[in-house]
C-alpha cells in the first residue's frame, strides 16, 4: 500500500512536469513566419527551435530568465512568468548579418548538414571532440586508444585528409599529414559543431569526405563564468575555465583547460591483463574569443594556445608491453581574425586571416627511434586568408571569393643528424558559388533549389624541387521539396574533385622513392531522400545513396628497414547508404537517434594477375555502422545513451580471415543533475564509458579502454 | 523508451556472443619434413601476425601458417626477420615482440622462446651449437649471446649503429652496422672473449653479410636512397681482418645470396645481378628484372638459393599489404613456378 501511494505521487509529480511544459513560437516580427533555430538559453540548458518556430520549454521557475537568440534576429531576454502569457514571441530581424553560416542555414535549410549543440552533458561525457563526433554525429572514428589517443575522422570510408576541419571558419587540418586530430580540442571549448557530408555551398571547399566545421565562444549574450573539474578511473584529472562577458558592443570569451592522465589504462590480450604503458598527456590550453558589433560590421578575433605533451606508447604484441619512453611534444598557436561587413541590404564582404604555428618535438631518450639522435623537430608556419562577396535576395544567394594560404616547414630529416630539410607551399585559389530558390518553377514540387560551388586552386611547392599543380573542383546540387507527398524532399548532388597530396605525403614520396606523387581524383554522386513526420513525435528519416570513385589514392606501403613510402594506388570506388532516424518525443522529454551507414569500399585495380587485394575492402574500413543514441530531459536531470556497433575489418588488403579485427558494440551512458545554490548553478555528472567492457581494437594492436568512470562537476554563475 | 533500452542491450548481446569464438582449437599436424624450403613472413609491423610457410620438395607445394596451426592460440609474434637452423630445431629472430622463438622443424610445434627484453630488435641470428648463439639487437646497438638450451641470455656486447646482418667465420662474428644509413662499419667480434675486437669500415649502410668459410666474408651496403642509390660489396680477409677489395652497384642492392661458381646474387632497385666474387666484378648485366618479380612496385623482397637444384627463391610482397608469394627462377633468369606464401616474405631459408 505505502508503494502505491509513492507511485501515486510520483504519478502526479510526473504527469504535473509532463503538462506544465511551456510551447512557444518564435516569428519573424514583419513576416510572421516562425524562425528555425532559435537558441533559447535558460536554467539548466538550451534548446533549438525547429523549422516552424516552434520550441517546447520544460517547466521552470517563474522567476527563471530565458534569452532567445538568433545570429540574425536581435537576442531577447524575457522572465519565464512573462513568457508564460505568450504564445508566440516576436524577433526582430539585424540589419547586418553576423554568420554566414547560420545565412545559410536560413535561406538554404535544405542543405545536407548535421548541427549538433554541445551541452554540458556532453562537455562531461566526452574527453575529446573525436568522442563526441563518434557517437553524437556517427562518424566513424580512427582511434589509437586512450583520452589522448590519436583520433582522426573517416566518412565514407574515405581517408581523414579527405575530410575539411574548420574552426571558426579557419581551416585547421594539419598541412603536414592532411587531416586533422580531434583529440587536440577539447569539447569544453566548442559550443557547435556543424556536419556536411556533402559541402558547405556558401564556403570555398569541395572535399569527398565532408566538412566538419567546429564553432567556440559563439554567439555570447550573457555574462557567464563557467568552472568544472573532471576525473575518471584512467586517472585523467581535468580542471577548465570559461568566462564570457558583453559590455555594449564588446563581448568576449577566454578559456582555460589544465588536464593531466597517466592514462596507463589496463587492457585484455591474447588472454592475458596487462597495463599500457607510457600512454600519458599532460595538456595546457587558453583560448580567447573577442567580438565587437555594430550596426554593419562583426569584427571576431580568436587565438588559443595548446601545450601537450603525450607518451607515445609501444605496440601490443606478445611480451612486448613496455615502450621507447618516446614522447611527442607539441606546442600549438592559432590566431584568426574575421570581419563580416554589411554593404547593403543585399550585399556583404566577409574576410578573414588566420595564422597557426606547430612547432613538435619527438623525443627518443633512449635513441631507440633515431640512431643517432635524442630529438626530432618539426616547425610549421601556416598563415591563410580569405575573401568572400556574398550578394542575397530571396530567391538567389551568390558567393564569389579569393583564398590563399602560405605554409613552410622545416624538418629534421629523420634518419640524420643536424640536417634540416626547408619546404614550403603556397595556395592560391578563387571560387564561386550560388544557390537559386523557386516555389513556382516546377509544378510537382512545392519549393525546388540549384545549388553550386566551382573552384580553381593554384599550388606552388617546394620540396625537393619545384612543383606546380593545379586543382578544379565543382559540386552540384539539386534539391525537390514536398515531391508528391508534404515534407518528402529529394536531393541529388554530383561533383568532380582532387586532393592534393600533404606535405608528408610528397616529402617521403620524393625522399625514398624519388618521385613526385600525383592529386587523388574523385568523381561522385549523391541522392537522398528526406521526409519530416509527426507519428510519435516530432521524426525525419532520411535515406542517402552514395557513389564516390577515387584514382591515384595515396597509400602508405611499408618497404626498406621499416620505413613506410607513400603511393599512388589505382582507383577505389566506395558505394554504400546511410539511413539516419531522429524523432523527438513527449515534447523534446525523449530523443532518440539512429544511424546506421552501410559502406562498401573497394580496391579496383588489378595490379596483376596474383593481385589477391582487387575487389577486397580497404583495410580498417568497416561495412557496417549502426549508432543508436538516447537523451532524457526530465526536470532537472539530464541522462544520455550512446552506443555504437561497428563491424569486422581487416588490416590486410587481401582481407584474409585471420587478418581480422572482430565487431565490436559500445555502450556509453550519462546521467546529470542541475541544482540552482545561492544564484550558483551546480552540475553533476557521472558518464561511463564502455559499460559492456568490451576489449576492442580499432587499430591493430593498439587496445582500446576497457570500462571507465567519469565524475564531472560544473558550476555556472 | 523500456523497448528501446532492451533493444540495445540485446543487440549488445548478440553482438558479444557473436564476436568472440571460444571454441578450442586442436593442434594440427604439420607436413614439415626437416629439409625443405622455410619462409619467414614478417606479417605487418606493429600487427602481431608474423607466420612461417613451408615449401615441400617432394610435393612441391607450400604449406602457410605452419606455426599458428601447430600451435594454435599462440602467434608467432611481430615483424619476424631472420631464422637460422641448428639440428633440426629453427631459431627466429622475431624483431618487435624482442624474442627469438624456437621451433622444431619436424613439427613447427613451439619449444619456447629467447626474451631478449624490451627495446631489443633482434634482426639475425647465428647459432653455433646447442649452447652458444648470437643475435643483432639492432634498437640495442649490440649483439646478444645466448644459450639456446636454457634459452638465457648470456652477454650483452656493445657494437655499431644499429646492427643488421651477422655472420660466423673463424671464430670471429662479423656483424654490418647499418646505423639507419648513416654508418658504414663493420664489428669483428672475436668469440673467446666475447668483444668487439675491430671496426672495420666499408660502404654506407652494411645491411647483409654472406661467407663460404672460406677464409672471406662479404658484406653488401646499400647506400643511401637517393636518385642514385650507390651502394657498395665489400670483401673481408679474415685471417687479417682487413677490407680487400669492394666494387660499386648502383641501384641500392640489398638482399643478397651466395651462388655456385664463387658468385653472389644481389637484388638491386632494378632486378637481380650476379658478381664474381674472385675479381669483384660484375657479371653481365641484370638478368632478373625487379618488376618480372613484382609488377608493380619493383621490389625483390628475398632471395635465396637450393645449391642442389641450382634454383633461385625470390620473395615477392606484392603491395605489402597481403599474402605474398616466392617466385621460383633458374640461374638464367627464367621463371619456373610461383606458389604462394604469408605477408612479406623476408626470408628464406632452404634445407636440402
Amino acid at each position: 500500500m505505502k508503494i502505491c501511494k509513492v507511485l501515486l505521487i510520483l504519478f502526479v509529480l510526473i504527469t504535473n512536469e509532463l503538462f506544465s511544459q511551456k510551447t512557444i513560437y518564435l516569428a519573424d516580427k514583419i513576416s510572421k513566419i516562425g524562425i528555425e533555430n532559435v537558441n533559447a538559453a535558460f536554467f539548466n540548458g538550451n534548446l533549438l527551435s525547429d523549422k516552424f518556430g516552434k520550441l517546447v520549454l520544460p517547466v521552470l521557475q517563474y522567476s527563471d530568465t530565458l534569452v532567445f537568440s538568433h545570429v540574425s534576429y536581435e537576442s531577447k531576454k524575457i522572465k519565464y512568468n512573462e513568457l508564460n502569457q505568450l504564445d508566440t514571441l516576436f524577433l526582430t530581424l539585424k540589419n547586418y548579418v553576423t554568420d554566414d553560416v547560420t545565412i545559410t542555414s536560413k535561406t538554404t535549410s535544405s542543405q545536407t548538414k548535421q548541427v549538433y549543440k554541445v551541452d554540458e552533458t556532453k562537455k562531461a561525457l566526452f574527453n575529446t571532440t573525436g568522442d563526441m563526433l563518434k557517437f553524437d554525429a556517427g562518424i566513424y572514428v580512427k582511434d589509437y586508444g586512450g583520452d589522448n589517443g590519436v583520433k582522426s575522422v573517416s566518412l565514407r570510408g574515405l581517408s581523414s585528409e579527405n575530410t575539411i576541419v574548420l574552426f571558426n571558419e579557419a581551416r585547421i587540418n594539419d598541412l603536414r599529414t592532411g587531416m586533422f586530430d580531434f583529440s587536440l580540442i577539447s569539447p569544453l571549448v566548442i559550443n557547435k559543431m556543424e556536419v556536411y557530408k556533402n559541402t558547405d555551398f556558401n564556403g570555398s571547399n569541395i572535399s569527398e569526405g565532408g566538412i566538419i566545421k567546429l564553432v567556440s565562444g559563439d554567439n555570447i549574450t550573457v555574462n557567464k563564468l563557467f568552472a568544472g573539474l573532471k576525473t575518471n578511473t584512467d586517472n585523467l584529472v581535468s580542471g577548465f575555465l570559461n568566462v564570457e562577458r558583453v559590455a555594449g558592443n564588446f563581448s568576449y570569451a577566454i578559456n582555460f583547460e589544465r588536464s593531466y592522465s597517466s592514462n596507463n589504462y589496463n587492457y585484455s590480450f591474447e588472454g592475458s591483463d596487462y597495463d599500457r604503458k607510457n600512454a600519458f598527456f599532460s595538456k595546457y590550453f587558453v583560448s580567447s574569443t573577442i567580438e565587437y558589433k555594430n550596426s554593419v560590421n562583426v569584427l571576431k578575433a580568436y587565438f588559443h594556445l595548446t601545450e601537450l605533451n603525450s607518451g607515445i606508447p609501444g605496440f601490443v604484441v606478445t611480451n612486448n608491453t613496455e615502450s621507447s619512453q618516446a614522447s611527442n611534444n607539441s606546442n600549438t598557436w592559432l590566431a584568426i581574425l574575421t570581419n563580416d561587413f554589411q554593404i547593403n541590404n543585399s550585399i556583404s564582404l566577409l574576410s578573414m586571416l588566420s595564422f597557426n604555428k606547430q612547432n613538435l618535438k619527438l623525443k627518443d631518450p633512449y635513441m631507440q627511434i633515431f640512431s643517432n639522435k635524442t630529438e626530432q623537430k618539426s616547425l610549421l608556419n601556416d598563415f591563410s586568408g580569405k575573401v568572400k562577396l556574398q550578394y542575397f535576395s530571396s530567391d538567389w544567394i551568390v558567393n564569389l571569393g579569393y583564398e590563399f594560404y602560405y605554409s613552410d616547414l622545416k624538418n629534421d630529416l629523420p634518419t640524420e643528424q643536424n640536417k634540416i630539410l626547408k619546404l614550403n607551399k603556397t595556395s592560391n585559389k578563387v571560387f564561386a558559388s550560388g544557390t537559386y530558390k523557386n516555389s513556382s518553377l516546377l509544378k510537382f514540387v512545392d519549393n525546388f533549389q540549384l545549388m553550386a560551388l566551382t573552384s580553381y586552386e593554384m599550388i606552388n611547392e617546394k620540396i625537393f624541387g619545384h612543383n606546380n599543380d593545379y586543382i578544379p573542383a565543382y559540386k552540384i546540387s539539386l534539391r525537390f521539396e514536398s515531391i508528391g507527398i508534404k515534407n518528402l524532399n529529394l536531393i541529388l548532388n554530383n561533383s568532380i574533385s582532387k586532393r592534393a597530396p600533404s606535405f608528408n605525403e610528397q616529402f617521403y614520396s620524393c625522399l625514398y622513392n624519388i618521385k613526385v606523387l600525383n592529386d587523388e581524383k574523385y568523381r561522385s554522386w549523391d541522392a537522398s531522400l528526406d521526409y519530416s513526420f509527426n507519428i510519435l513525435g516530432k521524426e525525419n528519416l532520411t535515406f542517402t545513396y552514395y557513389d564516390i570513385i577515387s584514382k591515384d589514392k595515396i597509400v602508405w606501403i611499408p618497404s626498406r628497414q621499416a620505413l613506410q613510402v607513400p603511393k599512388n594506388y589505382g582507383h577505389v570506388r566506395h558505394q554504400g547508404f546511410e539511413i539516419e532516424y531522429t524523432g523527438d518525443y513527449l515534447n523534446n522529454l525523449l530523443g532518440i537517434s539512429i544511424l546506421y551507414n552501410n559502406n562498401i569500399a573497394k580496391n579496383k585495380s588489378l595490379m596483376y594477375s596474383g593481385d589477391n587485394s582487387y575487389n577486397k575492402q580497404l583495410v580498417y574500413t568497416p561495412e557496417h555502422r549502426l549508432n543508436i543514441n538516447m537523451d532524457v530531459r526530465y526536470n532537472r536531470f539530464h541522462a544520455a545513451i550512446y552506443s555504437s556497433l561497428i563491424s569486422e575489418r581487416y588490416y590486410t588488403a587481401d582481407n584474409t580471415s585471420k587478418n581480422k579485427l572482430d565487431p565490436y558494440f559500445i555502450l556509453d551512458a550519462a546521467l546529470s543533475y542541475s541544482l540552482d545554490l545561492f544564484n550558483i548553478r551546480n552540475n553533476l555528472t557521472i558518464s561511463v564509458s564502455n559499460i559492456l567492457n568490451e576489449e576492442y581494437f580499432i587499430i591493430q594492436s593498439y587496445p582500446m579502454p576497457l570500462r571507465t568512470i567519469a565524475l564531472t562537476y560544473i558550476l555556472e554563475m | 523508451m523500456k523497448n528501446i533500452f532492451y533493444l540495445i542491450i540485446l543487440c549488445s548481446v548478440l553482438f558479444v556472443s557473436c564476436s568472440k569464438n571460444d571454441d578450442p582449437v586442436t593442434p594440427q599436424t604439420v607436413e614439415t619434413k626437416y629439409k625443405g624450403v622455410y619462409i619467414v613472413n614478417e606479417g605487418l609491423y606493429g600487427q602481431n601476425n608474423s607466420s612461417v610457410s613451408y615449401y615441400d620438395f617432394e610435393t612441391q607445394t607450400a604449406t602457410n601458417d605452419v606455426y599458428a596451426k601447430a600451435n594454435p592460440g599462440i602467434n608467432l609474434g611481430d615483424t619476424a626477420n631472420d631464422m637460422d637452423i641448428y639440428g633440426d630445431k629453427g631459431y627466429i629472430a622475431v624483431d618487435y615482440s624482442n624474442k627469438v622463438e624456437i621451433i622444431d622443424l619436424n613439427t613447427s610445434k613451439s619449444l619456447g622462446y629467447v626474451d631478449l627484453g624490451v627495446g631489443s630488435s633482434p634482426r639475425d641470428v647465428v647459432v653455433l651449437d646447442s649452447t652458444i648463439a648470437y643475435v643483432t639487437c639492432l634498437a640495442k646497438d649490440a649483439l646478444v649471446k645466448f644459450n639456446p638450451s636454457t634459452k638465457q641470455v648470456i652477454k650483452t656486447i656493445p657494437i655499431g649503429s644499429k646492427p643488421e646482418a651477422a655472420v660466423y667465420s673463424a671464430g670471429k662474428i662479423y656483424v654490418t652496422n647499418s646505423g639507419y644509413g648513416d654508418t658504414n662499419t663493420v664489428s669483428v667480434v672475436d668469440i673467446t672473449t666475447d668483444t668487439e675486437e675491430k671496426v672495420l669500415t666499408v660502404g654506407y649502410n652494411p645491411r647483409f653479410a654472406h661467407t663460404k668459410n672460406d677464409g672471406y666474408v662479404y658484406v653488401v651496403c646499400t647506400g643511401v636512397y637517393d636518385a642514385v642509390g650507390k651502394g657498395s660489396l665489400y670483401k673481408i680477409a679474415t685471417n687479417s681482418n682487413t677490407v680487400v677489395d669492394s666494387l660499386i652497384i648502383n641501384s641500392n642492392p640489398g638482399e643478397s645470396c651466395l651462388i655456385n661458381n664463387n658468385q653472389m646474387v644481389i637484388a638491386t632497385n632494378n632486378g637481380l645481378i650476379k658478381v664474381n666474387l674472385t675479381n669483384m666484378k660484375q657479371v653481365g648485366d641484370i638478368f632478373v628484372s625487379s618488376t618480372s618479380i613484382n609488377p608493380v612496385y619493383g621490389v625483390i623482397y628475398s632471395v635465396a638459393f637450393d645449391s642442389k637444384n641450382n634454383l633461385l627463391y625470390c620473395g615477392n610482397a606484392k603491395d605489402y599489404q597481403q599474402d605474398g608469394e616466392i617466385v621460383v627462377m633458374d640461374l638464367n633468369g627464367s621463371e619456373i613456378k610461383r606458389f604462394g606464401v604469408g605477408i612479406n616474405p623476408g626470408c628464406i631459408l632452404i634445407v636440402n
